[in-house]
């Protein structure tokens, strides 16, 4: 694996630690805290899937428009699509759209589902061809 | 100039409706069209989230299928919000609904 490719999939790291840090809050303000930990989430398939690009093709996407583009194109990322697009567009509605809840039962389901789900398969096509 | 790309918006609206034939809880589909892509809104009742799942899925069947613009599935599960919201005003206003089965 390429040194940036370690980079980029590092932040996605911190962005899966921080979502599963925040979905543990129990304070006052854990509603919030699972926004939050909503929007982290979906930044972390953001990092690992620029990690699978970058490791493969070389590529930065310039922005979700483009890197939807590619996960829909690429045969690697097609498995991850469905996973991918629902998570941006609860962390789209968890960032902007007044209303927005997430109950604890659900983030984890995001969390552990859709999130690992994408995880495994970049984690292991990264290391396949490492 | 930008040029607006035809598409058969209903069309795809049937393929959807096809698609979504034994998803439970589905109830409005919408669409806006800008030069580029295709927004689809889906109102649904409270869905699991295996039912979202499905749901998604059959957006990135339909997404993948050669189009000649981007359709971007937005799936609006109440489950998802407060019993007050109003998810139909999340939908644009120069949407067009969609007819399904």
């Amino acid at each position: 694996m390429e040194q940036y490719t370690r980079l980029i999939f590092e932040s996605g790291e911190e962005n899966r630690a921080v979502a599963r840090l925040l979905a543990t809050q129990e304070t006052d303000i854990a509603s919030a805290a699972r926004r939050w930990a909503t929007i982290c989430a979906f930044y972390a398939v953001v990092h690992y899937v620029n990690a699978w690009l970058w490791e493969n093709v070389q590529i930065e996407p310039r922005d979700h428009a483009e890197r939807r583009s590619f996960i829909a194109s690429m045969a690697a990322l097609k498995p991850i699509a469905s996973a991918y697009i629902r998570l941006q567009e609860r962390g789209y509605d968890a960032r902007y759209r007044v209303g927005f809840q997430i109950t604890a039962e659900h983030l984890t389901d995001l969390l552990e589902h859709d999130l690992q789900q994408i995880r495994s398969v970049i984690v292991q096509s990264l290391n396949a061809g490492s | 100039m930008v040029t607006r790309t035809s598409v058969d918006i209903e069309a795809i609206a049937r393929r959807f409706d096809r698609a979504m034939h034994g998803v439970a809880g589905v109830r409005d589909l919408w669409a806006t069209q800008s030069d580029n892509a295709l927004e689809l809104w889906l109102l649904t009742d409270s869905i699991s989230p295996d039912d979202e799942r499905c749901l998604f899925q059959i957006g990135v069947d339909v997404m993948t299928e050669n189009l000649p613009l981007d359709v971007n599935l937005h799936v609006l599960n109440p489950r998802f919000f407060t019993p007050e919201t109003n998810l139909r005003r999340m939908i644009p206003a120069d949407a067009e609904r969609l007819p399904l089965q």
